[in-house]
């Protein structure tokens, strides 16, 4: 019962959501608002779940005393501190944004740039692992693209740089441009399977 | 010399080339199968796949846990109700259950009651530990049963349901045979409460899902006699030995199916759900046809059976283990209270009003009629019945979906001219207990039309199974743990080598941001750069600007130092009332620290000269909301006050109304939403890209169409439009740092590179040598 | 004050980060967990306080007896989602995700065709307009090789990402001769341009690690 059903609603609401695109009627538009608008709402609520989940999992770990319990403890505790801040203060207050600007940047950004080094002993690596045309192509435009971003062709020889990297980016641009349409059909056959009920991520088949 | 055979029924020994007791006339070989088939009434121990678990991640882990452990919980749960509810129960047995779950806690994927029940008719040697495989992991030739471990129960009795007529005895019509032959069977039916459940128990085999019903009978049954798989290869393990490569003509079905007496890869392509495709690869019956004499191939152990299935067939002694059960066997009564299995059992017990039948009588009856459950099990030893010309029914009298499901009639014609054989050998245990040749003796019809179990278990067709064999491979190669004394020597050289890196990154950056330097030649202005500034400097003076943060803390320097430029440029030169919008939850304190830390200079304040409204949930709906109604989708500000009536919000109404939209990004797909969803509601108002270097190149398409009209991209952007403002900032003072550590990078990458080259070269000449 | 306890938070917090170069190690994970700790706690309250309290809680309250009575949809999917916390309970949310999967699947179909199919295709189209590149200064030559080279980076590209094939008479998998040499060229096209997406990744990663650093030396006033 609750999986046709989810299937008529969702095969529904995306006809009504899709044909807004392309006919401009002013009911069809006010209702497609409305639709997209619960839609955000639902989508919010969706990203509580996933929190609730990530206290679940973790609250599972201490409780079953799992190697690295520690760490979850640590990792609830900090969410219940900071969720209690936010829920008494508000995210826009002066101690959330602190909070933000001494624990979430300071993090997040270091853990980005241990990939400098990472990176570069992986590419380094790389003619061990293997060695065929799409390695040499592949490794030859990023030392290219790499060192035309050094001061080195700059100045005096910008032009020497200007034409290396029209030489690099334009089939670049090409094969982006295929990506970007690759992508864009398979999410448009993807998404049409979906508004036609051949698939049911939701539940379904 | 193999060991004489003991027979069952009289207990005397026989030499093993006899087929029958020569003391007692009853088969031999059926006590030499029971350790290697599920016979009715059986209950098989479920086989936890824990050996393949290891390699999973560990998310994967935790949830295979999880869901097994909420399917024991629930059998048990299941059983125990169906135990209290058997008697007066109304409902009928939802036979349909568990073709579309895919949670095993739907109701569809529900252990049926009758088959919970029906545990009660088991006898002592039911209860014999047997470790059960999931399908995917029996060897082809050694896959006699049907029975599904209790995560698939829902298939095992699942089928089409349409009307079926009953007579008073409460069986359908079809299976009496009509009133004619029900009135010699006909004996007082027992009470209703103490008969065991069975699907025929209340008559009435209602459909629930119409949807099933039209598919199913265009399913296509097992041919009778599929073709030997391959022996086992290399390493794999021995049920992925047996598929055939995904590359082969036909794909997994040619190779299981005798492709001589039908091809089961035409009939399975196209028309048929996946999931039916995979029914029909996992369920096609084994090679080995049972109708000849003696023992059967199928049945033969191979001496490189896994070490969980020879346990299974060497146990007959094995004696029952209650707590290796499982939830799923709680109903059994214990195994002492069980009368061992007359030699000449009476009616089964489901069957109310029956007579005990003869032999021949049975076999008529159940020839091809049988429900798939019944079917699992071929006897070692059958023998062939005329069935279709024996049987009473005409295939017209039947119901459509129940001749669909005749596997003889429907997909395999040629059965029906199997050559007639004497009845098969009876019943010892099970609810069919004493009934003779009940079970379909010709090749193929075991698992005919199996439905499949949809459960949240992890199901996998052969295809997957031979593509997840892949990763498994490439995994464990990934992980499999290297021997320290031949690789210590690496191991350290990788240390050094990472431990090289960071120390020559740390102090060169360390080092050059100490000394301040700003000598390097700043980088040339490219064109979609220049066609930014170009479009901050038309954009009129105080008028509305959306600014879109985007991108998440980890890359926040690099999008600040980019946009600090940029956005410090519209802001001396245009005094413009700014909207600050993100898409990510970490945006909105994001978009408060780029106003703090790199637009200080301009005494901007919120509420007055901009606006946060926060965080936009919603992907890209909530971009295609916001976009046709800012207002409505948030109408209020971070600290909850109302937007639309301050300052910056004023005049607008759409994204139109603002003079132009500014993303400020480090993902290409962000962009891509905000220029899908977006771009076409701007009405011609320009839509500029701030991103990070690493979304910079796969947004160049966007610029070229001219759906974004400029783009500044990471560091390089950031420091040729401070260049180009002649305002040097916060990418001026890194680009130094960023543009000679760059140059080392390079050099390290080359060298390192070309070292490896030449060793991989040298080390791949070895190998040839 | 303050403001220094901020960042001396986040220097030690970038310490011990930054140690996972020697090795993996006890400082790194308490770092970690102590990030995503307080990532999901300011995202669940910008939800809280941004999300559900002005778009559901409010209006619930205060809006007109209409809009309160619709209202009731989204509040009903939204409990419906929740159940998804259960995984007793999780199937009752099928209809809330069959809502969100539908509109997603239209918002993305909706805005593949209109904002990248069509546009992308006339721009490959646009790029062997030779009288519109001469009328902005560009050398037709150049403009046209740029178009070629370009346009067979597009379609190599996507006939590399092309799966469909048939099967020989010797059962062998093969695509069509013709598609089997423009998918290497795809795949030469696709290296280049992976190649210049790392090279962005990596300009990205040193631009953090230089951040990182200067924001431990300011912090210093070095």
């Amino acid at each position: 019962m609750n999986r046709p059903f989810a299937a008529a609603i969702a095969i529904a609401i995306g006809l009504i959501v899709l044909l807004g695109y392309f006919l401009p009627i002013p009911v069809l538009s006010v209702l497609r608002l409305e639709l997209v608008q619960w839609a955000i709402l639902l989508a919010g609520i969706a990203a509580l779940v996933g929190i609730f989940n990530l206290i679940s999992v973790h609250w599972q770990k201490i409780r079953r005393r799992e190697r690295g319990s520690f760490y979850s403890a640590v990792l609830l505790l900090t969410m219940f501190v900071t969720l209690a801040l936010g829920l008494l203060l508000g995210p826009a207050h002066s101690v959330m944004q602190s909070l933000v600007e001494s624990v979430i940047i300071p993090v997040e950004a270091s853990l980005m740039a241990l990939l400098a080094v990472t990176l570069v002993y992986a590419s380094i690596r790389l003619f061990r692992r293997r060695v065929d045309l799409m390695t040499v192509v592949f490794l030859l435009t990023l030392l290219l693209i790499l060192f035309l971003s050094t001061p080195i062709l700059s100045g005096n020889l910008s032009g020497l740089g200007d034409l290396a990297r029209s030489m690099a980016n334009t089939p670049a641009a090409g094969g982006a441009r295929g990506i970007l349409l690759g992508v864009a059909l398979g999410a448009l056959t993807t998404g049409l399977r979906v508004l036609f009920g051949m698939d049911r991520p939701y539940g379904g088949k | 010399m193999m060991a004489e055979i003991q027979c069952r029924n009289c207990g005397k020994f026989n030499p093993p080339e006899l087929i029958k007791c020569q003391f007692c006339q009853l088969p031999l070989s059926a006590m030499d199968d029971e350790d290697e088939t599920i016979r009715p009434g059986q209950v098989p121990t479920k086989k936890v796949t824990a050996e393949l678990e290891p390699i999973l991640p560990q998310w994967l882990r935790e949830a295979r846990e999880k869901s097994r452990k909420a399917a024991e919980e629930e059998a048990a749960r299941q059983a125990a109700e169906a135990e209290q509810a058997a008697a007066n129960r109304e409902a009928p047995p939802d036979l349909l259950a568990g073709l579309e779950a895919q949670s095993h806690r739907d109701e569809e994927d529900e252990v049926p009651d009758w088959l919970a029940g029906m545990q009660k008719t088991s006898h002592k040697a039911d209860e014999r530990v047997e470790t059960y495989p999931r399908r995917q992991e029996i060897r082809w030739e050694e896959e006699p049963s049907e029975t599904e471990p209790e995560e698939e129960m829902g298939g095992l009795v699942s089928g089409p349901q349409t009307e079926v007529t009953f007579d008073e005895s409460g069986l359908p019509s079809w299976i009496t045979g009509g009133p004619a032959e029900r009135e010699e069977k006909e004996t007082p039916a027992p009470a209703r409460d103490e008969r065991p459940v069975s699907p025929f128990d209340t008559g009435s085999f209602r459909p629930n899902t119409g949807e099933l019903a039209d598919f199913l009978p265009e399913e296509p049954a097992p041919p009778p006699a599929p073709a030997p798989t391959a022996a086992s290869e290399g390493n794999l393990p021995d049920w992925l030995s047996n598929l055939p490569p995904a590359d082969q003509p036909g794909g997994k079905t040619q190779a299981l199916v005798d492709t001589g007496s039908l091809d089961m890869g035409s009939l399975l392509s196209g028309e048929l759900p996946d999931w039916m495709t995979n029914l029909d690869t996992a369920s096609t019956p084994s090679e080995a046809a049972p109708g000849v004499a003696g023992k059967s191939d199928a049945f033969d152990l191979p001496a490189d059976l896994p070490d969980w299935m020879k346990a299974t067939s060497s146990a007959d002694e094995s004696k029952p283990a209650q707590e290796e059960r499982g939830a799923f066997l709680s109903p059994m009564p214990p195994s002492e209270e069980i009368p061992q299995p007359p030699p000449v059992p009476s009616s089964p017990a489901f069957f109310p009003g029956m007579e005990p039948l003869g032999e021949e009588e049975v076999g008529e009856l159940f020839a091809a009629e049988l429900p798939d459950w019944l079917s699992n099990v071929a006897p070692a030893e059958p023998k062939h019945e005329p069935q279709a010309a024996a049987s009473p029914l005409a295939p017209g009298e039947l119901p459509s979906w129940v001749q669909a499901m005749r596997p003889v009639e429907t997909v395999m014609p040629q059965a029906q001219a199997a050559p007639a054989t004497p009845s098969g050998p009876a019943e010892q245990q099970g609810p069919l207990a004493g009934l003779s040749g009940v079970l379909p003796i010709l090749p193929g019809l075991g698992p005919a039309k199996r439905p499949s179990a949809y459960s949240n278990m992890l199901q996998a067709s052969e295809d997957q199974q031979s593509n997840a064999a892949l990763l498994e491979k490439l995994l464990a190669s990934e992980i499999e743990p290297k021997p320290l004394a031949a690789s210590s020597s690496v191991v350290f050289s990788q240390r050094a080598l990472r431990w090289t890196i960071t120390i020559i990154l740390l102090l060169l950056v360390t080092i050059i941001s100490l000394s301040g330097s700003q000598v390097t030649p700043p980088p040339n202005l490219p064109g979609e750069t220049f066609a930014a500034i170009t479009t901050i400097n038309a954009i009129p003076n105080d008028s509305p600007i959306l600014i879109v943060f985007d991108y998440e803390a980890s890359l926040s320097g690099e999008v600040e130092a980019a946009a600090a430029s940029l956005i410090d440029n519209l802001i001396l030169l245009h005094h413009p009332r700014l909207t600050l919008l993100s898409t990510s939850l970490n945006g909105p304190a994001l978009a408060e620290h780029f106003m703090k830390t790199t637009q200080s200079q301009h005494a901007y304040l919120p509420g007055t000269n901009y606006v946060n409204l926060g965080y936009l949930p919603g992907g890209a709906a909530g971009v295609l909301g916001f976009a046709e109604a800012p207002r409505v989708v948030m109408p209020h500000t971070l600290n909850g006050t109302s937007v639309w009536s301050l300052p910056p919000g004023q005049g607008i109404n759409t994204i139109a109304d603002y003079a132009a939209v500014i993303v400020l990004t480090d993902q290409a797909e962000s962009a891509r939403v905000w220029i899908e969803q977006a771009g076409p509601l701007i009405n011609g108002k320009p839509m500029l890209l701030v991103t990070s270097a690493q979304a910079g190149p796969m947004l160049q398409p966007y610029i070229l169409s001219g759906q974004a009209a400029g783009l500044v991209s990471g560091l390089a952007g950031g420091a040729s439009v401070e260049q180009a403002a002649v305002r040097p900032g916060l990418s001026r003072g890194y680009w130094d740092a960023f543009g000679l550590t760059l140059l080392i990078v390079v050099l390290m990458i080359f060298i390192g590179s070309a070292w490896n080259l030449v060793v991989g070269i040298q080390a791949r000449m070895r190998g040839e040598a | 004050m303050s403001q220094v306890v901020s960042a001396f938070i986040g220097f030690t917090l970038t310490v011990m980060v930054l140690s996972y170069l020697i090795g993996d190690n006890p400082l790194f994970r308490v770092a970690v967990s102590i990030f995503v700790g307080a990532a999901a706690g300011y995202a669940a309250s910008v939800i809280a306080h941004q999300v559900i309290w002005p778009n559901l809680v409010i209006p619930l309250a205060t809006a007109t007896l209409t809009e309160r009575a619709l209202l009731i949809i989204p509040l009903l999917l939204g409990l419906l989602l929740l159940t998804r916390i259960s995984p007793q309970l999780a199937r009752l949310s099928s209809p809330a995700m069959g809502y969100l999967t539908g509109v997603a699947a239209a918002v993305a179909v909706g805005g593949a065709v209109i904002g990248t199919l069509v546009p992308q295709i006339a721009a490959a189209a646009a790029s062997f307009d030779l009288t519109d590149a001469a009328a902005r200064g560009l050398s037709p030559l150049g403009q046209f090789t740029a178009g070629v080279v370009m346009l067979t980076a597009t379609i190599t590209t996507l006939i590399y990402f092309n799966f469909g094939a048939r099967r020989a008479a010797d059962g062998t998998v093969r695509r069509n001769g013709l598609l089997e040499l423009a998918a290497r060229v795809g795949q030469i096209f696709i290296a280049i341009t992976f190649g210049v997406l790392f090279a962005g990744v990596y300009a990205a990663a040193l631009t953090a690690l230089i951040e990182r650093v200067s924001a431990i030396l300011n912090l210093f006033g070095l």
